[in-house]
């Protein structure tokens, strides 16, 4: 009997573990995806694509208190907002930049630390609360789950199925990766580069700028809370190898997924620091990444 | 590709200006180069004779932080390794000096093996570092990003780390004696402190210079200038880039040993991100690649920053992240590269008058 | 094999005494593309050997490897007797093994000077970070700068240099380290015809003394300059003699010379 009661304590414990990996793991990829179309294609290491995540959770948390409009027109409006962001700073500053691409790391801190503080500016620097926009939980027989990481799962679950099939089996996706890897291709294929790198900025920022509003409600709302999903998705895309697409589900997995568990059952420090050395290690034993290149 | 030329520009602006300001070809500009850097000591024996003293005690931590910076030049300007975790050996040092003062004692053998040790360790942290990475030939920007996660994650841990660290409120770390152990022993602090910290910038200085004059520093310029080319030459670059990271380490690791004894505070934030950042940008400013550009972007960003950044309707911060930028797209030099193509230009319009006056003799 | 190639193994064994460089089945393959494909070579000491052969014969692969910037896929590298497969780069450099580029690879920042002064100063690495400059160097640099006769001032910066001058101090940085082995690849490609005797009378004057490899387009110069030929077709070796073998032999004439 007793054990009995344990084993149903422990199934519960464990899927909502599962559960709550999962979700991180689905939110990280989103971000990743968007620095692999950034980073892995076009090849500028974007710094400022943490402060992209953030004002993705300031869209939802000005839409959802500030405008009293609430939270679902915040949260389709972020992506959009920041793919504008995203635009600008690729008209404005990265495409001076494409000569000297280490320098866009510079660059880009620039505009980070710029957001960052306009956002301070503009409310403050405090912490801020996003109420949760689908309050309850539903029942999965073995554990009851709560409702809007379940719709937050599979919004991540099914923009990333869809980015993955239009920029590998639409004709469209695969001449632009083909442009932007080989930009001599561009004149051949009739199609202008600036255009492509443009769209491919705003679009990546776009992602990112989805999982910031998505995660908005889990968690408080500050300037500085993009840095570790910057961080993070950095190192899942190099994980799975940059440039690659499909790279950044076992990149995210191993991020996410080891952060998450090793929270619960050691200390959020103690738990980054063993992923950070693990990634380092998994870096330097295979720097081409575990799905890249040959 | 006009982008092309733009790069090569820059890489002959910027070694135009390291060869003027050291090994000047030109007696004349030689002569002129001595009397600015007279000037500019000249002006740091006398600041305390005319600054209040808080602007003294700003003037002595810019002091330190420019050690620090032309630490990082000597990484970024020289080889072109850009580090986003530098401050983690700053920090480093820091710590080690500070946990010393604060659990050992404070007497002036303490205080030498904090240097040593807070010299040292960073350093050899560093060769471990950069070694793991350099052997296994990680690209530039994958190097870049890990160190950005090394100081992120260095704070998270002095943040967490309490017992040792006493976490996010700091430690505070009693008064430190120097002298001869065991004979003399006295507390160092306002401007006798400040001197020091001027005789050690410039010892820095100088030991910067001569490593980059010597064949081991030419060889960093020539590994970031092709290292392709360097490679087939015969330098064994990923050895260099180590021992250049372990050296840079050390030096940052002094500068925080120095930091502990004129701030008596030790604070995360230290061995962070920002403050990683921070020392690009005033490398950046001042002018990768020349040293000088690093003290001089150093004492002035942070001169405005506690003084002029009062008065701004804006952050500090704001206006750090606008001038970054602005740099990187206009003025990838600096300011030692801007007073550079200045001072050509207005060689080149004196050597035209004076063909001009030829002419008409 | 062809009787021609066997004659020339065996030849190379006999006199191994005073072979430089021996190669012996060296393979690159790139997925399943084969580049060089099973390549025996062996250069005795104080020969220029040249390497022809149509675009994509594997020519530059097979310098990579010799150079030792590429890994081959099989086969060995023998130079001065002893085996540098695995050997890195910069090492094989340091051992003697020079190399000169298609495309001129330079320290575009720096001066003249200090680009043959680095290339000098490559052969004994110095990690001591405050040692002092050798004087040595400098003359070298200074003696190699006045054998290349650029045009650029020494101070000149290497990147404003003409596209002839690059290709000179490409050839110099190559020889200031005075190497056992010289590879040179293309060393007259996109020179003016203006400025092509000048080089070729210093590249004939300062190879007298060396071993040298050569990849060259232009056939003439090649058969001029050449103790031997080796004539490469789709990453194999397919003829091999001095110059006047390589001109009378059908398989060349058909599968490279053909083109001209």
């Amino acid at each position: 009997m007793n054990c009995l009661l344990l084993a149903g304590v422990d199934t519960e414990l464990v899927a909502s573990l599962a559960l709550n990996a999962l979700s991180s793991i689905l939110i990280l990829a989103l971000s990743a995806l968007g620095l692999a179309v950034i980073y892995g294609f076009i090849g500028v290491i974007n710094l400022a694509h943490g402060a992209y995540f953030t004002v993705g959770a300031y869209v939802v948390w000005l839409t959802s208190t500030e405008l009293g409009i609430g939270f679902w027109p915040g949260f389709l409006l972020a992506p959009l907002v920041v793919a504008v962001v995203g635009l600008l700073t690729e008209v404005l500053i990265i495409q001076h930049l494409y000569e000297r691409l280490l320098d866009t790391i510079l660059a880009t801190w620039g505009v980070a630390l710029a957001i960052g503080e306009a956002i301070k500016l503009l409310f403050n620097a405090q912490s801020k609360e996003v109420g949760n926009p689908l309050p309850g939980s539903v029942d999965l027989v073995v554990t009851t789950y709560s409702t809007y990481r379940l719709f937050l799962m599979g919004v991540a679950a099914v923009v990333i199925t869809v980015v993955f099939v239009l920029f590998t089996r639409t004709d469209a996706g695969v001449r632009l990766r083909a442009v932007i890897q080989d930009p001599t291709q561009a004149s051949l294929l009739g199609l202008n580069e600036t255009r492509m790198y443009q769209f491919s900025f705003a679009f990546g920022s776009a992602l990112v700028g989805l999982a910031g509003a998505a995660v908005a409600p889990l968690t408080t709302v500050e300037p500085n809370m993009g840095i570790s999903y910057l961080v993070q998705s950095f190192f899942a895309v190099i994980l799975g190898g940059a440039g690659t697409l499909i790279g950044i589900v076992p990149g995210s997995i191993i991020v996410a997924g080891f952060s998450n568990v090793g929270t619960f059952f050691i200390s959020p420090v103690v738990a980054q620091t063993l992923v950070f050395l693990l990634v380092v290690a998994l870096i330097v034993v295979r720097p081409e990444g575990l799905l890249g290149g040959q | 590709m006009g982008g092309d030329e733009s790069t090569t520009e820059r890489a002959v602006g910027a070694t135009g200006v390291a060869s003027s300001l050291s090994v000047s070809v030109a007696g004349r500009e030689l002569s002129g180069t001595t009397a600015l850097a007279a000037l500019g000591v000249g002006a740091l024996l006398f600041a305390p004779a005319i600054l209040a003293n808080y602007l003294i005690q700003i003037l002595t931590l810019s002091l330190i932080f420019a050690l620090f910076a032309i630490s990082v030049d000597l990484l970024w300007g020289y080889t072109g390794i850009l580090t986003f975790g530098h401050a983690v050996f700053l920090g480093g040092g820091a710590y080690l000096m500070g946990t010393l003062l604060e659990a050992v004692g404070t007497g002036p053998a303490i205080v030498y093996a904090g240097l040593a040790a807070g010299t040292v360790l960073p350093g050899l942290l560093g060769l471990v570092v950069a070694g793991v990475l350099f052997s296994r030939g990680i690209s530039e920007d994958y190097f870049t990003i890990i160190t950005l996660a090394l100081a992120i994650i260095a704070e998270q841990i002095a943040v967490s780390w309490s017992s040792v660290t006493n976490g996010a409120n700091g430690l505070l770390v009693p008064p430190a004696r120097v002298g001869i152990p065991g004979v003399v022993a006295t507390e160092l602090t306002g401007v006798p402190f400040y001197y020091l910290c001027v005789g050690v910038l410039l010892a820095g200085y100088l030991v910067a210079r001569r490593i980059v004059d010597s064949p081991f520093g030419r060889a960093l310029v020539a590994i970031n200038e092709n290292e392709t080319k360097a490679t087939a030459l015969g330098y064994d670059t990923e050895k260099y880039k180590t021992l250049v990271f372990g050296v840079s380490s050390g030096m940052a690791g002094f500068a925080g040993t120095l930091y502990v004894l004129s701030e008596r505070f030790i604070s995360p934030p230290l061995l962070g991100f920002v403050q990683s950042t921070d020392v690009l940008i005033w490398v950046l400013v001042g002018g990768r690649g020349t040293l000088v550009g690093g003290i001089l972007g150093t004492i002035s960003l942070r001169f405005f920053e506690n003084t002029i950044s009062g008065a701004l309707a804006f952050s500090w911060i704001l206006v750090l992240g606008i001038v970054l930028i602005l740099i990187v797209l206009l003025f990838p030099e600096g300011l030692v590269g801007v007073v550079e193509v200045a001072r050509e230009r207005l060689r080149d319009r004196r050597d035209d008058e004076a063909t001009d006056h030829s002419s008409d003799l | 094999m062809t009787t021609t190639q066997q004659t020339e193994t065996n030849a190379a064994r006999v006199e191994s005494e005073n072979t430089l460089l021996r190669i012996e089945g060296l393979t690159k393959t790139f997925g399943s593309f084969t580049a060089v494909d099973g390549v025996d070579l062996s250069v005795p000491d104080g020969e220029l050997h040249s390497i022809i052969g149509p675009n994509g014969a594997g020519k530059t692969t097979l310098f990579n490897m010799i150079a030792g910037s590429l890994r081959p896929t099989a086969g060995t590298i023998h130079f001065r007797g002893t085996d540098i497969t695995a050997v890195d780069q910069d090492e094989r450099a340091r051992r003697g093994v020079s190399r000169a580029f298609q495309i001129t690879q330079l320290f575009p920042g720096v001066t003249v000077h200090e680009n043959l002064r680095l290339a000098a100063q490559a052969d004994n690495q110095r990690f001591n970070p405050l040692a002092t400059r050798n004087p040595d160097h400098d003359e070298r640099a200074r003696g190699m700068l006045d054998d290349l006769d650029v045009d650029a001032r020494p101070d000149e910066v290497a990147a404003n240099l003409s596209h002839g001058d690059k290709k000179k101090l490409e050839i110099g940085m190559a020889l200031v380290s005075e190497p056992t082995l010289l590879l040179l690849d293309e060393p007259t490609s996109g020179v003016a015809e203006a400025e092509l005797p000048a080089l070729l009378e210093f590249l004939t004057d300062a190879v007298t003394d060396l071993t040298v490899l050569l990849i060259e387009h232009d056939v003439d110069l090649v058969l001029e300059l050449s103790d031997r030929i080796t004539v490469l077709d789709r990453g194999e070796v397919i003829a091999r003699g001095d110059p006047e073998d390589i001109v009378a032999n059908e398989r060349v004439q058909n599968a490279y010379m053909g083109g001209y």
